[in-house]
């Protein structure tokens, strides 16, 4: 197995992106202390470069410098590991990549992933390449939804519905009816409770410290829900990645 | 398959005469249609240092010269030939090949001919086309406007830009596309083809550590000079020449080969072409009959 490439995007803020980000990159990090390499584009500051400050690069993706920094990166990890001679199934030393793409820079990143042909070079540089689409339930979102997953051919996509966010199904107006595609929904985030969502927020909080069994001070119903969000999280990606 | 010469020039210097006949000599090597090149600009052409093994360097206005590139014209291995015109030397060799008489074979159909005229954002450029209107009768005159630098035609108002095209007969317009610059200069400093640079090959033929991304917009970029050059009627030429003869089972010694500078082409990528914008027509400028001798230095206009 080659490097994972974990893609988080929307098209609207405030639907978990974020969050899903921090998942994937505490997962990664029981794989291998150092991992995974991470990429926010969000130059404002205020993305997953919060939470994990040291392991993640800073890309402003309207700079040519800073794109060839993340695609370039991401490249050479495949490249480095053949020229010391290790073999593509040595999970261990292959580092994974986290990508938190910024809304305001949905329509970019994407321009780039075609223009560049960087899903070609990741199938021919052993990258498992995984795009999170976190769908905003509203008419246009659904829309852009579909737009990104006509242009994936061979990476995975997955269209995420976030349960916290907006929770009541979008209704179309008659005059929308055609207008809606079906986007079939790969991954849904559960909602969580106040309290545990309040507790994941902080900064302090790791999801690989919880898995690997501090705060013990927790409660048990608090536990379960986390193990439940990850469970889900998970499996669903795991599963998805197998077929 | 018909011979064809293809002259790219510009009077005004820097509008991108050498990129333009690098992107053609590209085009042409990965549509497996070989070529050969001479640069004009002597005694030092930055065409060669792209393309060292297809091209010579030669002064137009040296007799000799002249029997290099134009005496060979029917006889060469390889069907194309680019010519890169130096700065400031267009209307001047248009000239010698008027009063050579490489006009009129073009006319008598002996082989096609085609100019790739450059042209820079400024009025001075429009001026250039007047002044080679009396030239272009019977051969393909492409107005190349080169964006490869994101060059903003600002001079180009459309009334202006109307009145100057309307003196123009069958000329076809072209664009060639803007290139990331980082990725440009990359290239250039590279000193490999475009098209090795995208197959991340040095100039020897060996792999390289190109970017990933700047190969990638070369890529792009590439894709979107084809849609450009494969409606230009000279261009459909060639590659219909070199399907039939890919198609022809007798004689497969025959099959081009697209190499341009020793590395191998790579194949044709898919895309959609968008149509080269014809101009509005011009009355025919006439045009004296001339014998074909070698002028010299000078001796033209």
């Amino acid at each position: 197995m080659g490097s994972i490439v974990h893609i988080i995007c929307s098209d609207t803020a405030r639907t978990g992106k974020t969050l899903l980000a921090r998942v994937f990159a505490d997962l990664s990090s029981l794989r291998r202390e150092d991992n995974p390499v991470i990429f926010d584009t969000d130059i404002s500051g205020n993305g997953i470069v919060t939470y994990f400050p040291k392991k993640t690069r800073m890309i402003d993706l309207s700079k040519v410098a800073d794109q060839v920094t993340l695609f370039d990166t991401m490249m050479e990890a495949h490249e480095k590991r053949v020229a010391t001679g290790d073999q593509i199934g040595d999970a261990a030393r292959v580092p994974d990549f986290v990508v938190d793409v910024a809304t305001s820079d949905l329509t970019r990143f994407f321009d780039m992933y075609r223009d560049i042909g960087f899903e070609k070079g990741a199938e021919e540089a052993h990258l498992d390449v995984r795009i999170y689409y976190m769908i905003s339930w509203t008419l246009k979102s659904l829309q852009r939804t579909e737009q990104i997953q006509n242009l994936i051919n061979n990476s995975r996509f997955f269209a995420v519905r976030n349960m916290a966010v907006e929770a009541f199904p979008f209704t179309p107006q008659p005059h929308e009816a055609d207008l809606v595609p079906d986007i079939n929904i790969s991954l849904f985030l559960n909602a969580l409770s106040t309290s545990v969502f309040g507790m994941i927020n902080e900064k302090s909080f790791s999801f690989a410290r919880f898995i690997s069994g501090e705060y013990k001070s927790l409660l048990r119903p608090e536990k379960a829900e986390i193990w439940e969000f990850l469970e889900e999280i998970h499996n669903r990606t795991n599963q998805q990645a197998v077929c | 398959m018909k011979h064809t010469l293809i002259l790219v020039g510009a009077d005004k210097g820097g509008v991108g005469k050498t990129t333009t006949s690098r992107a053609l000599l590209d085009f042409l090597a990965r549509k497996n249609i070989m070529a050969r090149a001479f640069d004009t600009e002597n005694p030092r052409g930055t065409l060669q240092r792209f393309y060292p093994g297809i091209t010579e360097i030669i002064d137009l206005h040296n007799v000799a010269d002249q029997m290099k590139l134009l005496d060979t014209i029917e006889t060469a291995p390889v069907k194309v030939t680019v010519v890169d015109l130096k700065a400031g030397n267009l209307s001047s060799a248009l000239e010698i090949f008027r009063h050579i008489g490489v006009l009129d074979a073009a006319a008598a159909g002996d082989f096609d001919l085609g100019l790739v005229h450059v042209v820079g954002p400024s009025i001075a450029s429009l001026d250039e086309m007047n002044e080679v209107t009396e030239y272009i009768k019977d051969m393909t005159y492409v107005v190349a406007k080169n964006f490869i630098n994101e060059t903003n035609f600002f001079e180009w108002d459309d009334q202006t830009y109307q009145k100057y095209f309307a003196k123009l007969q069958d000329a076809r317009e072209i664009e060639i596309p803007k290139l990331n610059e980082m990725a440009y200069e990359q290239v250039d400093l590279s000193g490999v083809t475009f098209s090795d640079f995208v197959a991340n090959r040095n100039a020897t033929g060996q792999g390289d550590n190109f970017s990933f991304v700047l190969r990638g917009y070369v890529r792009k970029w590439q894709s979107d000079l084809d849609a450009e050059l494969e409606n230009l009627q000279l261009i459909k030429n060639l590659l219909g020449a070199r399907a039939s003869v890919a198609q022809a089972p007798a004689n497969p010694a025959q099959a081009p080969v697209g190499s341009t500078n020793g590395a191998s082409a790579k194949p044709a990528e898919a895309k959609t072409a968008a149509a080269a914008k014809p101009v509005p027509a011009r009355p025919a400028a006439p045009k004296p009959a001339q014998a074909r001798t070698p002028v010299a230095a000078g001796s033209a206009k």
